[in-house]
């Protein structure tokens, strides 16, 4: 399209020549040809593709012209100017267009007509795939019962009418958990209660002049401008000294770099430890405070039965547990930063008026996350940098929404399962979930499972992708002895959907009326209302209408629906949300206003219990901080853990499985993953301008590519106890010597009858498959590797 | 005559590229061809210390540039076919594809990299957004950044209000072509290492 020229002729140059040396000729004319203008047309309020970025749901203006969309404008509600709040989408969302109007877009309902895995499907009719449907669920539910029948987790899509449908036809297998912060979750909330979950939002830290990050990076993870990376921003220069801790120099430091300390990814519990040790040895801790608002600091608040000298402060002085202080000296070599480095930062946090300590979910990630991320919150309660003005409880900042429930396209019902297990372990539950327990594998609901997963469902998620150890999960899907039937509902034929029996072709929100909460993770919520922005193209349908014929089949379509389409549960949903909020407009005066806003003043962390613990108690066993949680203490002697596992009711740190100390002359270099900032996940992987522009690369120290003769742009080998990957290498001192790194997302991409080698340099296929300890989550970011030139 | 140009805050970006996709999303540009370039521009070394630590002097920071319409448009003075225009009512230097022979010689005459060679082995660059413009709206890019590291407007209202720089290392030196354009730099360009520092994502910017 680019060149065509507009109507108008160019017009001659006004004034000048061709041979002017300094000036070039001066036209008096408007713009001439060369000025490419897409064409306008309606201008429809929409969302981004989800909130699942991290960042929030950044508000879309579409252009559209006969059912196309020509271009996109994002948020421009609020103010404009620095300062101001607008959630301005980021390339991603700049580039959506390219995956709704993507050619590779399936059409029609098809099923497999080869192996399972090998990608060849037929186009069939819609009454086929609804029967198929309909006749393998019974099969399995009437064969198995419905604890075999598990819907995949999804983190694109709020609606999931297939688990609604379930809640009707007997249950299924339940999940608990998230890839994003399971670890943190489930670990977090025996220290904090499930309201710690979330800390101050960063704006806050404006009123701190100490912001210390562990592993958090917004301008990555949390990249709209009414996110993180603008609060960041703000806060800088508001002039807070930023801290930012991390194994890479990332994109929050850009231009800042004196902002960066370098550490060995996988030991934050170190550095944690040993700045606890100078706050407490160097007079920094108010210990009346500390024991005020927590039990297990000292001998003093231990809960009773406990072991003696099995205190956090007992832990950090070496009078407990290993015996050993944890001193700058201590945690220097693990950690790789130099011991005065460590005393300085620790002596700034003991010095600061308001110091802001907040991780991001990187560190949890590991094989030792469960206790890394205590041993970052519990600095902010023993330095006293909590519950008031400028701190925060060290997680992250919270999201704000409007008042829409979360499941809000169809409400979910009761699922009559009561079993359920980790998200994580949905690759075990299918190979030998019959075999899983409550003490040795996380299940919940029940002692062991009775049965594996016979019947997936996949709907709207790369699921098989961004799952540990890709080859494994392959192996055992192929087996179809183990896993009976699967169903994808997707808009592309993703790694995922190569693996299914019956594969449906979606629409997307922007093809439908829709109610979405304006989620950001910054200093505003609200909604965004909209009729479909273009009408459904081919025989592409909504998952709710599918499910929708197979609970007709059931005879339970009345109480599926409701008597409603997916079009009027919008109505629906949002005049059920007028009863609780009734400020909100109409739903027909929401459609015509697009987007509204809703700003509301939110509090420091945990400010209302730090000014009244008693009426205010937190949501933990003791009504208080737990630095020693006794409901850990139980677990760790009544779980089954492998080798090196470390379940531990303070927080401590332990190397975990496949910790540096277990690299080798075979895997002599660490591999630790970053979200990818062009990607949301796996979604966006094959919109070519986005991988352009951010390219998928394995970024490598000088030090550690110079022995291995790697330069930028040379395709390398990466090779783990699990599988290889070729990927494009970036040689950068952005990042330590003796780690690598890369973006997760990409689409696997191998010869799986072949060499197996992932094109695609998929981090996954790197991946372990074994998940932490406690929360039975996944440590991604704990590889052992080796990396050669191709 | 009015003459418009570009404010960048290197301080403030984190190179997303933004700028640069909803420019391309705007512009309908494929992979290939870009009017906002977004470098990353790195440097420093490590240091092992005795005791197995490191301490190092690595840095990043990232320049946003697209085409200056510069005072000098060399691009022009080199076009063998008199493609080239600058606009009186606007400053934005615009160029006739139908005047082109894909030649190239703007491309390898412009310092700043900006003219391009497109579809149909036509030069083509950033425009300003003159339409937008023209409507009261800023160019695309400026409006998408989500940081504000961008403003466009009067060059002479800029420079009032940012200074008169235009120089920063990844770009060249603004006396070869006087750029409408002012830039805020930042710690990392002013650092020790930055003399030495290098783009390192030149695979990235087409």
């Amino acid at each position: 399209m680019f060149g065509c020229a507009k109507e108008e002729a160019p017009q001659e140059p006004a004034v000048g020549g061709a041979d002017a040396e300094t000036d070039a000729p001066v036209s008096a004319a408007a713009a001439p040809a060369q000025a490419y203008v897409p064409e306008e047309g309606e201008v429809k309020w929409g969302t981004c593709t989800h909130w699942g970025c991290g960042s929030g749901y950044c508000p879309m203006r579409f252009h559209v012209k006969d059912n196309t969309i020509t271009y996109v404008e994002s948020d421009n509600t609020g103010t404009p100017e620095f300062g101001g709040t607008q959630a301005r989408a980021c390339l991603r969302g700049r580039s959506i267009r390219r995956w709704l109007n993507h050619p590779d877009r399936l059409t029609s309902p098809m099923k497999r007509v080869g192996k399972r895995g090998e990608g060849k499907f037929e186009e069939i009719s819609w009454d086929e795939a609804i029967d198929l449907f309909y006749s393998e669920l019974k099969r399995v539910i009437d064969t198995y019962g419905n604890e075999a029948v598990y819907s995949a987790f999804s983190s694109t899509v709020e609606e999931r009418p297939f688990e609604r449908l379930c809640g009707f036809i007997g249950g299924r297998l339940g999940h608990y958990g998230t890839d994003s912060l399971g670890q943190l979750m489930l670990s977090i909330c025996h220290m904090y209660g499930y309201t710690g979950l979330f800390g101050s939002a960063l704006s806050e830290a404006a009123n701190s002049d100490l912001v210390v990050m562990f592993g958090n990076d917004p301008a990555t993870t949390r990249m709209s401008g009414g996110s993180g990376c603008y609060d960041l921003a703000r806060v800088r220069e508001a002039g807070a000294r930023i801290v930012n801790i991390d194994y890479r120099l990332n994109e929050s430091s850009s231009g800042h770099p004196e902002e960066w300390l370098p550490i060995r990814s996988g030991t934050d519990g170190a550095l944690a430890s040993a700045i606890a040790y100078v706050l407490i040895t160097e007079g920094f801790v108010d210990e009346g405070f500390v024991n005020k608002y927590s039990i297990g600091y000292d001998e003093t608040t231990m809960p009773e039965g406990m072991p003696e000298h099995s205190s956090y402060k007992d832990y950090i002085l070496g009078t407990g547990y290993d015996m050993v202080p944890k001193t700058p000296e201590w945690a220097s070599p693990i950690t790789q930063i130099p011991v005065e480095k460590i005393t300085e930062l620790a002596r700034a946090i003991g010095n600061a008026k308001a110091a802001f300590i907040v991780q991001g979910w990187g560190p949890q990630r590991h094989s030792n996350g469960e206790n890394a991320n205590r041993a970052i919150a519990a600095l902010t309660l023993i330095s006293g940098h909590i519950g008031r003005a400028g701190t925060n409880n060290g997680m992250r900042e919270p999201y704000r929404s409007g008042s829409l429930p979360s499941n809000i396209i169809v409400p979910s019902v009761p699922n009559p399962v009561e079993a359920s297990i980790s998200m994580i372990s949905m690759v075990d539950a299918i190979d030998h979930g019959e075999t899983m327990t409550a003490v040795a594998d996380g299940v919940q609901g029940k002692d062991k499972l009775d049965v594996g997963i016979k019947f997936l469902v996949c709907d709207a998620t790369n699921i098989l992708n961004q799952r540990g150890d890709f080859n494994r999960t392959h192996d055992v899907l192929c087996d179809e002895s183990k896993c009976e039937f699967i169903v994808v509902n997707d808009l592309f034929l993703s790694p995922t959907a190569r693996y299914a029996d019956l594969l449906f072709p979606d629409i997307t929100k922007h093809e439908r009326t829709a109610v979405s909460n304006t989620v950001s993770a910054g200093d505003f919520g609200g909604y965004i209302v909209n009729e479909k922005v273009v009408d459904p193209s081919f025989q592409r349908r909504s998952f709710y209408d599918v499910c929708t014929e197979v609970a007709d089949r059931f005879g339970v379509k009345d109480q599926f629906t409701e008597g409603h389409s997916l079009d009027e549960w919008q109505r629906v949903i949002w005049e059920n949300t007028q009863e609780s909020a009734p400020s909100l407009p109409s739903f027909d005066e929401a459609l015509k206003q697009g987007v509204i806003r809703e700003e509301t003043p939110y509090p420091p962390a945990f400010q209302a219990y730090f000014d009244d613990p008693e009426t205010n108690r937190l949501l933990t066993p003791s009504g208080k901080i737990e630095l020693f949680s006794t409901t850990i203490y139980g677990i760790a002697n009544a779980w089954e853990v492998g080798e090196k596992d470390v379940i531990s009711p303070i927080p401590v740190y332990d190397p975990g499985f496949e910790s540096y100390e277990d690299l080798s002359e075979e895997y002599p270099l660490y591999l630790s993953g970053w979200h990818p900032k062009n990607r949301i996940h796996s979604t966006f992987a094959n919109i070519d301008v986005l991988d352009q522009s951010t390219r998928h690369q394995l970024w490598i120290n000088p030090i550690d590519a110079k022995t291995r003769g790697i330069q930028t742009g040379d395709q390398v080998k990466v090779r783990s106890p699990r599988g290889e990957v070729l990927i494009e290498a970036r040689v950068t001192p952005r990042i330590m010597p003796g780690i690598v790194g890369m973006q997760e997302g990409t689409w696997h991409d191998a010869d799986m009858d072949g060499d197996r080698v992932d094109k695609g340099g998929n981090i996954n296929t790197l991946c372990s498959g074994r998940l932490s300890p406690l929360a039975k989550h996944n440590p991604s970011n704990s590889i052992i590797v080796q990396v050669e030139k191709r | 005559m009015t003459q418009y140009g570009f404010y960048f805050d290197s301080s403030r970006c984190t190179g997303c590229k933004t700028c640069d996709l909803a420019c391309k999303d705007y512009n309908d540009l494929g992979s290939s061809v870009t009017f906002r370039r977004v470098y990353d521009v790195e440097g420093g070394t490590w240091n092992a210390g005795t005791d197995g630590t490191w301490t190092s002097t690595a840095m990043v920071y990232h320049v946003s540039n697209a085409c200056n319409h510069c005072d000098n448009p060399v691009c022009a003075a080199a076009c063998p076919q008199d493609a080239y225009v600058k606009e009186e009512a606007t400053g934005f230097v615009h160029n006739d594809p139908s005047k082109c022979i894909g030649c190239g010689t703007c491309v390898e005459a412009c310092p700043y990299g900006a003219p391009r060679l497109g579809d149909g082995n036509v030069a083509v660059k950033c425009h300003g957004c003159a339409a937008r413009v023209e409507e009261g709206s800023a160019p695309v890019c400026v409006e998408a950044c989500p940081l504000r590291c961008l403003e466009f407007g009067e060059i002479g209202q800029l420079r009032a209000k940012y200074g008169n720089s235009a120089d920063i290392a990844s770009l060249p030196d603004s006396s070869v072509t006087s750029p409408n354009l002012v830039v805020k730099s930042n710690d990392a360009a002013e650092s020790a290492e930055a003399p030495s520092a290098w783009v390192a994502n030149e695979l990235e910017v087409a």
